[in-house]
C-alpha cells in the first residue's frame, strides 16, 4: 500500500444520502488502512443515489467501487468498496 | 423468588442454612440484652483468663520454682491496668454510642492517620482473636482428649466454619447458642477460685506433682527484663476489652449505658478469674507443659474438681466453648468495623453491605478465611500466636485514650477533669506496655504486626484515594440543571449470522433509532455471502455492512469501523451516541454458559470506556412455545422480543 486514505469527508448526517455517503467514506478508509480487504454495503436506502459520488470518492482514493443492482425485485442494492487498486 | 428450578433449590438451601431474610425494621428485635451481650462481647476478654496465667508462668519458670510467686504480683499489676483501661472504655461507650471504638475515637479527635493506625491494629487484633482463641480451645480439648492434638487444624476448620455460619444467620441466634457456655465457664472458674481460696485459707493446699511433660524449671536470675517479659506475656489478658465499645449499637436501648455497665461487669469478672487462677496455679505448684500437654486451667480444674469428675469435664467443655465464643466476638466486631471503614471510604464498599440476615457477610467471610490461614500457618500453636496478639491491642488502647484526652479538652463536659486524668493515665500506661510488648516479643513474632500495620494503613489510604478520585470525576455542580439531550443517535448491531438472537437484537436496535446498521465481520467470503443472502431476504429494510477482514478477529475490525464512523461526523456538531447492540444467548445451565457469548464478552471488554458509546446487551432466552403460530413471526413481550412457533 503506497498511500493512505486519511481524510474522511465530514458529512451532515441528516438524510439517507448523507448516511450512505458517510458509510462509503468509512468503507474507503477501512480499505485504504488495510483494516478490510473489501466492504459491502447492503440495503442503504439511498444506495443508488450515493453510487455516483461514491464512485468518484473511491477513484480518488484508488479503491475499487462496484454497484450491484438488485437481481430481483425486493432485493437491495449492494455497494462493494475494495480492494485497493494498487493491491 | 428465582425463576428456574435450580435457582429455587439454591434459595431453599440458603434459607435452611442461613435462615429467612430479615427486614430492616426487624434489626431492633435482633439487639442484645446485657446478659447476652456479656456472653458475646465479653467472652474474648474473660476467656483470655484461660491462657494468660500460663503465659506468665512460662516466662517465670526460667527463673526457678521460687519465683513463680512473682506471678501473682504480675497478675495483680495487669489487673490494675485492666481497671484503668475498662474505666476509660466506659467513657468511650458513653461518648460514642454509634460504636467504632479506637478507630472512631482516634479519627475524630486525633489526625485521621491515627484513626487508620488504630483501625489497622484492630483488624489485626480481631483476626488474632479468632486464631488464638480457636487454637486455645483446641488445646483445652486435647487436655481431655490428647489424640485431638493430631487433628487440631481440621478441628479448627470445622469450628471456624460453624461460627461463620452462625454469624451469617444473625446476631440473636448467636447469642442464644453461646450464652450458656459463657456462664457455665464463669461459674465453674469462680468455683475453682473459691475452692483454692478455701484451701489456702484453711492451710489444706497439697502441691500437685508435675506432669510428665512439664516444662522444666530454669536457673536464670530474675531481673527487670524477665519481669517485663512476664508482664508482656500476661498482658494478653486484656485482649477483647475493646469489643464492647465497638459493639455499642448492638445493645438494646439505652445502648451506651448498657454497654458501659457490661464493660464494668466484664472487667470485674476477668480480674477475679485472672488473679484467682494465677493464685491457684502458684499455690498448688501447677506447671505449664510442653505443646500437646494439658493446659494450666485444665490442671487447675483437675486439681479442684478431681480427675475424671463430671465437673472437670464440664469445665473443660465450657472452657473450649467460651474460647470459641471469644472467636465469635470478633465475628461481630470485625465486620462492623470493616463496615464503618467502608462507609468512610477506606475499605471496599462491599464491606458495608448487609446480607439477607442483616449481617455484614463480606467481613464475616474475610475474617474466617484469614484467621484460619493464620492458624494453619502457625500449626495451631497458641503460644506461637500470642506474641502477635498484644501489639495491636495496646496500640488501640493507647490511641483510644489519647483521643479521649483530646475529647475532654475540647468538649469540657461535666467532670471532664477527672475523666481526662483517667484517660491520660491509661494512655501513658498502655503506651508503656505497648513499648514493653514490642520490645520483648519482637523477635517472637511481634515484628509481623509492626510491619503489617503500616501496610494496612497504606492500603486504606490507597482505597480512599481511589474512591475520592471517582467521586470528584462523577460530581455534578449542584447549580446545574440538566436539559433534555440533543445528541443524535445511531445504532450498530454486530452480527455473526441470522438467528433468533440476531433478529431480537436488530429489533431492539430499531426501537432505539432509525439510523441503524448491522455489521458482519468475516474473513471467509463464502460465509459472508451466506450471511448476506439470509440477511437481505429475512431482515429487509435494515442496512448491512459486511467487512471482509484480513484478520481472523472480531473486536479489532469492529473498533476500527466504529472509529472511522466517528471520524466521519461533522466536527462542529456534538458527537452522536453510538449504541452497540450485542445479541447474547442465555443458556439455561451454568456450565452451558461457559460455552457461549465469549465473543460478546470480548466485544464488551473492548468497548468498555469508549467515549460516546453505549453497549446494549440483548439476551435471548430459549422459551418453550406452543406449536401454533407461523414460524419466525416476532412477538414483543415488553422489552424482550420472542419468536414463536419454532
Amino acid at each position: 500500500m503506497n498511500r493512505l486514505w486519511s481524510q474522511v469527508r465530514p458529512a451532515s448526517i441528516a438524510d439517507p444520502l448523507e448516511i450512505a455517503l458517510a458509510e462509503i467514506d468509512v468503507a474507503i478508509t477501512l480499505v485504504r488502512r488495510g483494516q478490510a480487504r473489501r466492504v459491502r454495503l447492503i440495503g442503504l436506502s439511498a444506495g443508488e443515489r450515493a453510487a455516483g459520488p461514491g464512485l468518484a470518492r473511491a477513484q480518488e482514493a484508488r479503491v475499487r467501487f462496484t454497484l450491484q443492482r438488485a437481481a430481483a425485485p425486493g432485493v437491495a442494492v449492494s455497494l462493494v468498496i475494495g480492494p485497493a487498486i494498487d493491491d | 423468588m428465582p425463576r428456574t428450578a435450580r435457582g429455587r433449590a439454591v434459595a431453599r438451601l440458603r434459607q435452611a442454612i442461613f435462615g429467612r431474610p430479615l427486614a430492616n425494621q426487624e434489626e431492633i428485635e435482633e439487639r442484645l440484652t446485657k446478659k447476652k451481650a456479656l456472653a458475646i462481647f465479653s467472652s474474648d476478654a474473660i476467656s483470655s483468663s484461660a491462657y494468660a496465667t500460663e503465659e506468665i508462668l512460662r516466662v517465670l519458670l526460667v527463673a526457678g520454682a521460687g519465683l513463680l510467686l512473682v506471678s501473682v504480683q504480675v497478675a495483680v499489676a495487669i489487673a490494675i491496668l485492666l481497671a484503668v483501661v475498662s474505666v476509660s472504655y466506659r467513657q468511650v461507650c458513653r461518648a460514642y454510642p454509634n460504636g467504632g471504638g479506637a478507630y472512631v475515637v482516634a479519627r475524630t479527635n486525633l489526625a485521621p492517620i491515627f484513626g487508620l493506625i488504630a483501625a489497622a491494629a484492630l483488624l489485626i487484633d480481631y483476626v488474632m482473636t479468632v486464631a488464638v482463641s480457636t487454637a486455645a480451645a483446641i488445646a483445652q480439648i486435647q487436655s481431655v482428649i490428647p489424640a485431638a492434638y493430631d487433628f487440631r487444624i481440621e478441628i479448627a476448620f470445622l469450628a471456624i466454619s460453624l461460627i461463620t455460619i452462625a454469624n451469617l444467620r444473625g446476631l440473636r441466634e448467636s447469642g442464644n447458642i453461646f450464652a450458656v457456655p459463657t456462664y457455665l465457664f464463669v461459674g465453674l472458674a469462680l468455683a475453682i477460685v473459691a475452692i483454692g481460696a478455701v484451701r489456702i485459707a484453711t492451710g489444706t493446699v497439697v502441691p500437685v506433682p508435675p506432669e510428665p511433660d512439664a516444662v522444666p524449671f530454669g536457673t536464670e536470675t530474675l531481673g527487670v527484663l524477665l519481669l517485663l517479659k512476664a508482664f508482656a506475656g500476661g498482658s494478653v489478658a486484656l485482649t477483647g476489652v475493646e469489643a464492647i465499645a465497638n459493639g455499642v449499637p448492638a445493645f438494646k436501648p439505652p445502648e451506651a449505658k448498657n454497654a458501659a455497665d457490661t464493660m464494668t461487669t466484664m472487667a470485674v469478672l476477668l480480674a477475679i478469674l485472672f488473679i484467682g487462677l494465677t493464685v491457684f496455679a502458684v499455690a498448688f505448684g501447677l506447671r505449664p507443659t510442653e505443646e500437646g500437654g494439658p493446659s494450666i486451667v485444665a490442671l487447675a480444674a483437675r486439681t479442684a474438681f478431681g480427675v475424671g469428675s463430671p465437673l472437670f469435664y464440664a469445665f473443660a467443655a465450657s472452657t473450649a466453648l467460651i474460647l470459641f465464643l471469644a472467636a465469635n466476638t470478633s465475628f461481630n466486631a470485625f465486620p462492623r468495623l470493616a463496615a464503618i471503614l467502608a462507609e468512610d471510604g477506606y475499605m471496599p464498599r462491599q464491606f458495608s453491605f448487609r446480607g439477607d440476615r442483616l449481617a455484614y457477610s463480606w467481613g464475616i467471610v474475610l475474617l474466617a478465611a484469614v484467621a484460619f490461614l493464620l492458624l494453619a500457618a502457625f500449626g495451631g500453636d497458641t503460644h506461637a500466636l500470642i506474641p502477635l496478639y498484644s501489639v495491636g491491642v495496646f496500640l488501640c488502647f493507647t490511641l483510644s485514650q489519647l483521643g479521649m484526652v483530646k475529647h475532654w479538652l475540647r468538649g469540657r463536659e461535666g467532670g471532664w477533669r477527672w475523666r481526662l486524668g483517667v484517660n491520660a493515665a491509661g494512655g501513658v500506661l498502655t503506651a508503656v506496655v505497648l513499648g514493653i510488648v514490642v520490645f520483648e516479643k519482637f523477635a517472637d513474632g511481634a515484628y509481623l504486626v509492626v510491619i503489617l500495620v503500616p501496610v494496612l494503613v497504606g492500603m486504606m489510604l490507597f482505597i480512599s484515594r481511589q474512591y475520592g478520585r471517582s467521586r470528584r470525576q462523577l460530581a455534578v455542580d449542584p447549580a446545574l440543571v440538566v436539559s433534555a439531550p440533543k445528541r443524535e443517535e445511531r445504532v450498530v448491531v454486530p452480527i455473526h449470522g441470522v438467528d433468533r438472537s440476531t433478529i431480537q437484537a436488530v429489533n431492539v436496535g430499531r426501537s432505539i433509532d432509525d439510523d441503524i446498521r448491522a455489521v458482519h465481520i468475516s474473513a471467509d467470503p463464502d460465509d459472508a455471502a451466506r450471511v448476506r443472502e439470509a440477511f437481505e431476504r429475512q431482515i429487509p429494510g435494515v442496512p448491512l455492512v459486511v467487512v471482509d477482514s484480513p484478520y481472523r478477529a472480531l473486536a479489532g475490525p469492529l473498533l476500527a469501523y466504529l472509529d472511522v464512523l466517528d471520524a466521519a461526523w461533522p466536527p462542529g456538531k456534538p458527537e452522536p451516541i453510538t449504541f452497540v447492540v450485542l445479541p447474547e444467548y442465555v443458556a439455561s445451565s451454568w456450565w452451558e454458559r461457559l460455552l457461549y457469548n465469549q465473543s460478546a464478552k470480548r466485544l464488551r471488554a473492548a468497548l468498555l470506556g469508549r467515549s460516546h458509546t453505549v453497549v446494549v446487551n440483548v439476551p435471548y432466552r430459549h422459551e418453550k412455545h406452543g406449536a401454533e403460530g407461523p414460524p419466525g413471526r416476532p412477538e414483543t413481550d415488553g422489552e424482550v422480543t420472542t419468536i414463536a412457533g419454532q
